[in-house]
């Protein structure tokens, strides 16, 4: 089993000014090297998934819920939940995950180098320029030189002379380029990607997920990318969840909504 | 560095300067309130340092003196000079012997001029420049100096003058001046001379011999005959009325009547019932011949018929350890029938001769030998040869009964110094004690303390410019009063405007800080962020307050004329730069303090939040 995230079972439930809805997650699993998405519109969980997945959010209960780490290790993230173990999730965020934030994340102040080293830095790895140049050639990017075998990729055009500008100098494309590079150079068993192309035109949208494609193939890391763009979303993953259409439990109350693994061709 | 404590550190610094703008705006509005608190503080500690540098520089301000003559206890002095803070006591002699004239060498004779003793150590000329005078030296007054156009090295020709035995007598002292004391210090004519110069001046003034070459002689002043008692009797009871003018009009203000035994007790051998006897007392110490006089006169006509002088008696030694009382018995012609023993009064006796006793028979003393016997006198002992005349059985066991003008003498002793003059024979007054002082205290701060101490050690109310020390002590107070005042509204308005800017920094930086959160980064270290850029802030601030008050610092000193050069030097704004460092550190607290709201704040933002920014 090359699972690095299994879910089973898992429920969240929120009250909130009278409303009632209840997230269910009855099986999630994604496994290295895999590109999944989660698709949903707005209001249907996406978002409440994404903070359980990104280990800030308890469950309400869960079945099964285990992260296997770099090392192989399985890390049952339920137990850890049941003790309120914040440090060893901290941890497992640290370690384990990497994050590519809607709106990008990166810190205004540090450069764009700083910034994909961060995550590094924190972690006690090298953190050179050289080393960045070293690792974005290992997982497939050559930043700023394409190198004779190989067709550039969109990362490619984050130019060299861009990692020492701050991000407001940046486009919003390449911005969440830079984004993408920490999260990649973290090196973490899962990224978790948030609506990634929502501040970036199409064509762009189309090059990160190629991109996101060919990294998860290169380097085996997991990545799992919520989104609303269900044809963006079909012509790039491999594989796909939906939302179902959220029903009332009329015993409950709760309008619920399920997560299901759904085919690709029929998003 | 790879510690999440260092690298938020480091970014919080990074932030301040991506930021430079906001940055810079609120240092500065902390300088703002800064700068001109420590001018305030620089002001206030000018002011109250200026007029204790007054009080430093000049010595009176430290000065306590007594306000009259007297004399003082033997171990006054020591008591005194032991108190740590005491830094020199300069004693004094009685102010009615203590001036004198000179003459210049241009022959200029002054009128009378006070002198002081000084000796070493007197602040009030070492202070002011001038030299202590040592042996044949003086220091002269400035107005003095001035009148007399007198200058260092002049020679002055000091003249002592008295009466002596009915004629003028005139001691010389030619002395060199070795300075000019300083207005400030003596704004009087005055003359300063060696201590030793001056007590002589004074003894020459009280007729004693001056062993000083060209000094005419002069005599020691005996001891003269004191009484505590006169017993009266008379053949009647005196009516109360007679008492109490006899006890109003003489100093015998302690009157009882005696009974037969009583009377008996008081002398051996001393009986006569068909008599009433009295006893006045000079309750107030012993009296003089002078006042038996008077009470005499107040009883004429009364049927008094003997008045019998009394000392009380004195415990005495004998060489071997063997304790005696001596009891002093003198008796006019009129009085010898009412005793069995006693001796002829003779007031003019020298002392010597009257070192002589009747024994009790039953002590084991020969009649007609020399016995040395130690009878405390004063604070002292002295010891005297008496000759034992004779035996008798009226004398109780243990007492020697003297005649009364050997214990007359020995009572004056009880109240002022004697000693023995072997050549003269006599107990004569002992070395004139010191009348006054002038005491300095280390700190002007220990003089209104210290003043009241004297006042209780030595009876005696002195003088000491405590109001004016009192007055900068409240100029102090008050000043340090009104600038913490402003102080405390000021830091509170910096302090809100501190917590303000780094909660909206906070609450800007929310999806930073969540980001931080979700990136590993724990609360403490994302804690950190704000009090970090809080402490730096109130760094820079106070650097900037500290250069803008080098600058208006000296402004204010030019335009008040104190000139000076601000922190660590003269001028009235004077701050050091410990109390500088000081108020940094404590600027800097106070800025944690502050960011620990923001700190606080931040504690709180979940790694969610850097999920839900868009």
């Amino acid at each position: 089993m090359n699972e690095v995230i299994r879910l089973r079972d898992m429920e969240k439930r929120r009250e909130k000014a009278g409303s009632k809805f209840r997230l269910s997650v009855p099986e999630f699993s994604v496994g290295a090297g895999d590109f999944v998405a989660v698709v949903g519109e707005s209001g249907c969980g996406k978002s409440t998934l994404m903070d359980m997945l990104a280990l800030v959010l308890r469950p309400s209960s869960v079945g099964e819920f285990t992260l296997r780490d770099g090392d192989g290790t399985t890390r049952d993230v339920g137990v850890l939940w049941e003790a309120d173990a914040q440090r060893e999730l901290a941890e497992l965020r640290k370690g384990q995950l990497g994050y590519v934030l809607q709106a990008g994340g990166l810190f205004p102040y540090l450069s764009v180098a700083e910034n994909a080293m961060l995550p590094r830095r924190l972690k006690g790895l090298a953190a050179s320029r050289e080393r960045l140049r070293e690792l974005a050639h290992g997982i497939g990017l050559v930043v700023g030189d394409a190198g004779p075998d190989r067709a550039p990729g969109w990362l490619d055009a984050l130019d060299f002379s861009l990692l020492d500008k701050k991000p407001r100098h940046l486009s919003g494309g390449q911005r969440q380029r830079a984004a993408i590079l920490r999260a990649l150079l973290s090196e973490p068993s899962v990224i978790l990607a948030d609506e990634p192309t929502a501040a970036v035109d199409r064509l762009n949208a189309e090059s990160i997920m190629s991109e996101f494609r060919r990294v998860a193939e290169n380097s085996g890391v997991a990545i799992v990318m919520v989104t609303h763009d269900r044809s963006l979303a079909r012509a790039h993953v491999e594989r796909a969840y939906t939302f179902g259409r959220p029903r009332r439990d009329p015993d409950s109350g709760f309008v619920v909504s399920t997560l299901v693994e759904t085919d690709v061709a029929a998003l | 560095m790879s510690h999440p404590l260092l690298i938020i550190m480091d970014n919080a610094v990074r932030d301040m300067l991506d930021e430079w703008v906001l940055t810079l705006c609120i240092v500065l509005s902390i300088a703002a309130i800064a700068c001109p608190l420590l001018i305030l503080f620089g002001l206030k500690q000018g002011v109250v340092q200026s007029v204790r540098d007054e009080f430093i520089k000049d010595p009176t301000y430290r000065e306590i003196r007594p306000r009259e003559s007297v004399e003082y206890a033997p171990d006054f002095f020591a008591t005194l000079e032991a108190d740590p803070r005491v830094e020199v006591v300069v004693p004094n002699i009685t102010r009615s012997a203590s001036s004198l004239r000179f003459e210049t060498a241009d022959g200029n004779r002054s009128d009378n001029i006070d002198t002081h003793p000084t000796a070493a150590g007197d602040p009030l000329l070492s202070l002011n420049g001038v030299k202590v005078p040592g042996v044949g030296e003086v220091v002269v007054s400035a107005p003095l100096a001035e009148a007399f156009d007198i200058g260092v090295d002049d020679i002055l020709t000091l003249l002592v003058s008295r009466r002596y035995e009915g004629k003028s007598q005139r001691a010389e002292e030619r002395s060199r001046v070795v300075g000019v004391l300083d207005p400030r210090a003596d704004a009087k004519n005055g003359l300063y001379v060696p201590l030793a110069l001056a007590v002589d001046i004074e003894s020459f003034r009280f007729g004693r011999d001056v062993t000083r070459a060209g000094w005419p002689a002069g005599t020691v002043p005996k001891t003269r005959e004191v009484i505590d008692e006169l017993v009266v009797g008379c053949e009647a009871e005196l009516a109360p009325g007679a008492v109490s003018r006899a006890t109003i009009r003489t100093e015998f203000k302690g009157h009882r009547a005696l009974t037969a035994d009583e009377f008996a007790s008081l002398w051996p051998g001393a009986s006569r019932s068909d008599l009433t006897w009295q006893a006045f007392r000079a309750t107030g110490g012993p009296t003089s011949e002078r006042n038996v006089k008077a009470l005499r006169s107040e009883l004429r006509g009364l049927g008094c018929k003997h008045y019998l002088r009394r000392v009380d008696s004195r415990a005495a030694t004998l060489a071997e350890g063997r304790a005696l009382e001596l009891v002093g018995l003198s008796l006019e012609e009129r009085d010898q029938d009412l005793f069995d023993v006693g001796f002829a009064r003779a007031p003019d006796e020298r002392f010597v001769d009257s070192l002589r006793a009747v024994a009790s028979s039953t002590d084991g003393l020969e009649a007609d030998s020399m016995v040395m016997l130690e009878a405390p006198v004063g604070s002292k002992a002295l010891s005297l040869a008496v000759r034992i005349e004779s035996l008798s059985e009226a004398v109780p066991a243990g007492t020697l009964v003297v005649p009364l003008e050997l214990l007359a003498r020995l009572r004056t002793g009880d109240e002022t110094p004697v000693r023995y003059d072997e050549s003269a024979g006599e107990v004569v007054i002992g070395e004139l004690g010191y009348s006054g002082f002038r005491a300095y205290a280390r700190s002007i701060d220990d003089v209104p303390a210290l003043a009241g101490d004297i006042t209780r050690l030595g009876g005696v109310e002195v003088i000491a410019r405590t109001d004016e020390i009192e007055r900068a002590r409240l100029l102090d107070q008050g000043l340090t009063k009104i600038v913490w005042i402003i102080a405390i509204v000021g830091l509170v308005g910096g302090a809100g405007a501190l917590i303000a800017s780094l909660i909206a920094s906070v609450e800007r930086k929310k999806s930073e800080m969540g980001t931080y959160r979700l990136l590993g980064f724990g609360r403490a270290s994302v804690a950190a962020f704000p009090v970090v850029q809080g402490v730096l802030i109130a760094l820079f601030a106070v650097g900037l307050a500290g250069a803008l008050y080098l600058v208006f610092g000296r402004v204010v000193d030019e335009v008040l004329g104190t000139g000076g050069a601000g922190v660590g030097g003269g001028g009235i704004v004077r701050l050091l730069p410990a109390q500088f460092a000081v108020f940094a550190v404590g600027l800097a607290l106070v800025a944690a303090l502050c960011a620990s709201f923001a700190a606080v704040r931040s504690m709180r933002i979940e790694p969610a939040e850097a999920l839900r920014a868009e």
